[in-house]
This record gives structure tokens, sequence and C-alpha cells, in this order.
């Protein structure tokens, strides 16, 4: 789940995540940041790197793994 | 904001709070959703947690955005404050964001009395190595010869480590991580929260805007590689010298005790002044 | 018993249960009667590490429900002046005594004077009102005291004594009244989420929504709106907390600051003095009615806020106004102001100044003709 709304851009999400499944986006979004994309969701593990690293609560785990969606 | 679901802490956050206004990957957010998974994961009610907040970016944590009792007080004074609220009402869990030079430039005396005291009041203190809010002056624990807005040919002294100053005043809980160990960092913060007396908790937080920008490093996933690279465990340091850890920032528990906190103390007074003729 | 003895069992009579203090003279007295008496009655004495922390810490007690207090003179005063305009700011019921001595600077422990009256009404930075009493005997040390709780908790405001060192330190029959003839007043403290979420910025006092109590109030010295939330760049937010500020103690300056007329009736020389000076003035108007003179004294009681209204009246019929004050005028001026036209208005400082008015003194210039 990623709030778009919310995210600053920082891209602390994207570089950490263990199986690089983040990609920062080339959609601005109306805040004029560049959010980060999931790219291959059947990867991703849950391990909630993201959800724990975000500054601004934007992106988190929904479900378990290989059950994250953007 | 897209789909219905809520992020697992919101029921910690203040509506209308967010976002909040620290910079673009700032490690202040970081540290927000770190102790709101230890509160979380303790099980501390939101009735009983009482958040005062000295000035300068790290006061931002909770005030306005925890949905809890908070007091935002004057610079380099909270935790005299909290420990008015924690005398006032043994009850309350009472927490206190402060940063660097809040902690100790301007407010050095009340930290190590507090930790003299050994009053039950936890410590977060957000150590970016800088005074940010205001623009990047040189604090007391910006490393010798940084080039900062007021040190424009470098700073002259000595910085302080601040995790030892709290441990010569007699902190019974002082811990150091930076904001690149979030699973220690919460760790941490539940040890603090469940610890009896006093708890210090030093993070240091990457500030690529006022700090790292001086460094040559101005993106967070960059600073954060960085503090990755410098952090030494305690284990590790042991042995070493001062040479080979020059730059480098040693992180763990470096004292974990339990001890009468001031407010055991003071039930034991009143029961003693009960006993005493008039 | 002493002056600061009888402030120390008025405020534990009026509620007081958090007491924090930095050893200063000539305040200590205070702070020995308060660690003996408090912790039998569960309250808490700390002395903190400075005058800042003290009332640090008194206005974070303040917050948990309790009554508290601080006390201290000059030197400390100044210190804790940026935390007084907090408690000010988030509307911080709170008692901080000032037993005033010669200053400035560190000047003389131990002798009168009244130099921190303006710095009273105006020590912290920004535009605010703040409530001062004048007590000038031991009684009035306990009954201001008492007085001095009773208005921090009805206005939300940090409330000062202004004693002095001689009034601190006098001994004197003091009558404490009984538990329940004395009226205590307490805080208004909301009863719901919804009650409390509009914390602050009501010129009739909001209720105060004190900790643990679920109401997740946010407290701030930021310029912010009735919610307590910051509102940092709008100047219309900082004119609605100046002015309401204003209102709720400004605009009640009758209620809250008395004065006693002592043979103002038929005065054609009015004396105006308070504190220990007051003690002064009131012997000479004795003496000087025994030469057949017609003098007589206001005495103000409560001096921050102004009692403007009160003042005009009773010296609506003086010839001739003379105040005493221990300083070279601090409140001399609204005097001035205040007295009626073509009265001759003088101000009589001591001979010498950190020394109470000599009575033949102040005798033979009340003595002069009318000019």
């Amino acid at each position: 789940m990623i709030l778009e709304d919310l995210c600053k851009g920082c891209r602390i999400c994207v570089d950490l995540c263990p199986m690089k499944i983040l990609k920062t986006s080339t959609r601005m979004t109306k805040k004029g940041v560049f959010p980060p994309e999931v790219v291959d969701p059947a990867k991703c593990t849950a391990c909630k790197i993201c959800q724990h690293y975000c500054p601004d609560f934007a992106i988190f785990i929904v479900g378990g793994p290989r059950l994250s969606r953007s | 904001m897209s789909g219905q679901e809520l992020h697992p802490l919101s029921k910690y956050i203040r509506k209308g709070a967010q976002p909040h206004t620290h910079c673009s990957g700032c490690g202040n957010g970081m540290i927000a959703q770190s102790f709101l998974r230890a509160v979380d994961e303790v099980g501390i009610s939101k009735e009983k947690l009482v958040c005062v907040a000295g000035i300068g970016c790290s006061g931002w944590i909770p005030s306005p955005f925890f949905d809890v009792d908070t007091l935002h007080v004057t610079h380099g004074r909270p935790i005299a404050f909290a420990t008015g609220v924690k005398l006032g009402n043994p009850n309350l869990e009472v927490v206190v964001f402060t940063g660097d030079g809040d902690a100790s430039a301007i407010g050095g005396n009340h930290l190590i009395h507090a930790a003299r005291r050994n009053i039950g009041v936890k410590v977060i203190c957000v150590n970016n190595m800088i005074y940010g809010m205001t623009g990047g002056e040189v604090a007391p624990t910006t490393p010798r010869g940084l080039k900062t807005t007021t040190t424009p040919f470098g700073n002259l002294e000595r910085p302080f480590d601040l995790s030892r100053l709290v441990i010569g005043a007699g902190g019974t809980y002082v811990a150091r991580w930076t904001t690149y160990h979030i699973a220690a960092l919460v760790a941490a913060m539940k040890k603090a929260l469940t610890r009896n007396g006093f708890a210090f908790l030093e993070v240091l937080s990457h500030c690529p805007v006022h700090y790292g920008r001086r460094i040559g490093i101005s993106d967070p996933v960059e600073m954060l590689r960085w503090f990755q690279k410098q952090s030494i465990t305690i284990e590790k340091a042991r042995g070493m010298s001062e040479q080979e850890l020059a730059g480098k920032f040693v992180v763990g528990e470096f004292v974990d005790i339990e001890a009468p906190n001031l407010n055991q103390m003071y039930e034991q007074l009143f029961e003693a002044a009960k006993r005493e003729p008039n | 018993m002493q002056g600061n003895e009888a402030c120390a069992l008025g405020a534990v009579a009026a509620g007081c249960r958090f007491f924090a203090f930095y050893p200063i003279t000539p305040a200590g007295e205070i702070a020995e009667k308060m660690s003996w008496l408090l912790p039998k009655a569960r309250g808490v004495y700390i002395q903190m590490e400075d005058e800042i922390a003290s009332i640090g810490s008194v206005i974070g007690a303040s917050w948990t429900g309790l009554k508290a207090m601080t006390a201290t003179s000059g030197p400390g005063f100044s210190l804790m002046q940026e935390n007084i305009g907090y408690a000010v700011m988030t509307e911080t019921p709170c008692v901080i005594v000032d037993v005033q001595r010669a200053g400035p600077s560190t000047g003389i422990v131990s002798a009168p004077m009244q130099g921190d009256v303006i710095q009273a009404r105006h020590g912290s930075h920004g535009e605010y009102e703040i409530i001062a009493l004048a007590p000038s005997s031991a009684q009035e040390m306990f009954e201001m005291t008492v007085r001095a709780f009773n208005l921090a908790e009805q206005y939300r405001t940090p409330v000062i004594v202004l004693a002095d060192e001689t009034v601190g330190h006098m001994r004197e029959e003091v009558v404490i009244p009984s538990e329940n003839s004395l009226t205590i007043v307490n805080r208004k403290v909301p009863s719901s989420r919804e009650e409390a979420s509009r914390a602050f910025l009501s010129a009739s006092v909001a209720p105060m929504p004190i900790f643990g109590r679920g109401f997740a109030v946010h407290v701030t010295g930021s310029s912010h709106d009735e919610y307590g939330m910051r509102k940092a760049s709008a100047p219309e937010a900082i004119d609605k907390i100046v002015r309401t500020i204003h209102a709720k103690i400004a605009l009640h300056a009758h209620e809250i600051s008395s004065i006693e007329r002592i043979m103002l009736e038929d005065a054609d020389t009015m004396l105006v003095a308070y504190g220990s000076c007051a003690r002064t003035a009131e012997y000479v108007v004795k003496q000087a009615r025994q030469m057949g003179l017609r003098v007589g004294l206001l005495r103000l009681m409560g001096i921050w806020p102004f009692p403007h209204e009160g003042v005009r009246q009773a010296l609506k019929s003086a010839r001739r106004v003379v105040m005493l004050e221990n300083n070279l005028g601090q409140l001399f001026p609204e005097i001035e102001r205040l007295a009626p036209e073509g009265a001759e208005t003088v101000f009589l400082p001591p001979e010498v100044i950190g020394t109470l008015h000599r009575p033949a003194y102040v005798l033979g210039e009340v003595a002069k003709e009318v000019g």
C-alpha cells in the first residue's frame, strides 16, 4: 500500500528493499514528487523494511507475502 | 488518499497532522514511527502517554503528530517540565523528545540532574550533530573542524559524546543507535519504556539538509548508508584505539541497570513523613 | 510566626501539593517549611538544579492537575521569566513567590526593595497580562498566598506573590483560619474529550484538560488556536491570543486587584503605598492625624492588573498625593496619571533605598504645606 499524497520522494524504501521490487516512478504526484511503485509484487516477502523505514508512514504491507499491491 | 487501508499505527496519529513537516527523508519521521511501534508493542495506552518536546526539529516528532497529551515547551527545558509531570502523576508514561542542542547545550543541566535523580522519564535525544531548525549552526556535538554556518573557518571545539555524558551523570539505561538501525532502535525504545527509571536513548539521526550537505552527502539514502558504514558495535569497538575509532559511531546498549526511581523514593518518604510528629 | 513561614502554610492550606525550589535568600524559609509540610500531605517538595527548572517542573506538575508553586528572589525571578511567559501562553495555573531583595544583580540579599514591580508585569517578552499581589504583613503572606492559588485556578494564569525581604522575614501573630472557613477555588476540568478540545483562548477561561484523562491535549508555547494547534505564521492567531489573555485578566482588574482605604474620606493628603512601605505609611497616617493633619492611606493590595478605576475613585478628593515606594518610581507613573487634576503628586523613596522609610522623614514631607 503506497499513500502517494504522504510520500516525499526520499527513495529510502526503493534503496533498502532487499528484493529490489520498488522503483522510483516517472509519474509525479500532485505534491510534486516521484513516488515509488512496486515492479514485481510476487517477489515481496513482507519483510516490512519499506514500511518501517518510511519517514512519512506512506508505505505499508497489506496482507502477507505476495499479496502486497500499490 | 488511495485505498481504504489505514497504516497500522494510524490510531496514534492526530487527525489532520499528516503529512508531518519534516524534510523529505528526515530521520525524525523514522524515529516517530519506531517510537509508535514500540509503544504499540509494549502496550502503553494512549491515555497514559505524555510526550514532552523541546524546541528544534525533534520537538516536532510528537508535536502535533501524536494523538496523545503533548507538552511542547521552551528550548532546552523538556526534561525539567517532564520531571514535574512524572512527579505530579507517577502513573503517566512520560517521554521526552529533545535534540542534541536542546539537551546538551541549553538543556545540559537538566539532562545530568535527571540522570542523577533516576526520575522515570524516558529521553529520546535526536542527535543530528548540528542545529537544524535554525539553519545549521555548530552544536556541542558537531565534530571538530566541520564548517557550519557559524564556523565558516571550521569548528574549534571538541564535541560531546552524549551517551558518555549521561553515563557519567549516573544514567541507568543509556543506549545509542542510528536511524539506520531501525530494528535495534525499536528494541531499545521498548526496553526504555519498560525499564523503571531514567532512560536515555541517543539516536544519531541523518540530517541531509543541514549536516549531510556539509560533508558532501545531501541525499538521505546516501546518508543512511554512511551511518551503516561508520557504525560499530560496542563489542567490536572494545580493544580499538582512539585513532581507529575516529569518525566512527559506537552503537549499542552502554548501561542497563535497575535502581529505585525517584517516584519510589517519594513513596518511601511519604510513609516516613506520616510517622514523624508534627 | 515569620512571613515566609505563613506563606508556606497558606500554600498548603490552599491545596498546593508540588513545590520546586532553588536555594536563594531571602526565600529559603518558605522552602524549608514546604519541605517539612508537603511530604506529610503526600505532596512533592523537590529542589531543582536551577530556577528555570523549578518553574518548568511547576508548570509540568500543574498540567497533571496539581496546584504547584515556586519561590525565589530577584536573580531567580529574572531566570524564570521565559517560563513564566510560557505559563501565560499556555494558560497554566501556578504561583510564583518573589521575595524581593535589593538589586540589581546580586545586590544585597537581605535588604528590602521593591525593584521587581515592573518586572513582575513585563519581565517576560511579548505582550501579556499577569496577576501580582503585594502582601504587607505576615498575616497577608498567608492570606494572599491562598488568594494567589485561587486566582491562578480561576483565571488559568501564573500569579506572582510580590513580597519583599521585610515582609518575608517579619515575625507577627498570624491567625490561621480553620480549614472549612477557607474559600478554595479549583480549576474547571472538562468531562469529555469533546469539551476538552477547545482548551485555550476563552475570555471566560476554558476548562483545563489535564494530562492522563485521554484528552490528548496539545500544549504549546507557539502561537496557536483555541484547540492548541500551532498557528505559527498567521498574525491573526497571535492577535487573538494577545487580546484574549488581556480580556481574561485586565478586564477583571476590579475583581482581581483590591485596594484598602485607610482614613481617605476627609483626607487632603493621601499616601499611596504597597508591601512593606504600607506599614510605614499606616504608622505615619496615625501620627499625622494626632498632629491634626488630614492624612489618609490608599494601600494597594493587588498591583497587577493595576486597579485603575478603584485608584482613580479613591484619589478623587485628594489635594496632594504622596507615593512611597522602595525604588525610583515603578508604580508612581500609574498614580501620577490617575491623581485628580490640580493635585500635587509627590514621589517619596526612602532616604536610603534598600531600607524602610524613616517615619519621621515621611511625616516631615507630609506635614509640608500644600503647594
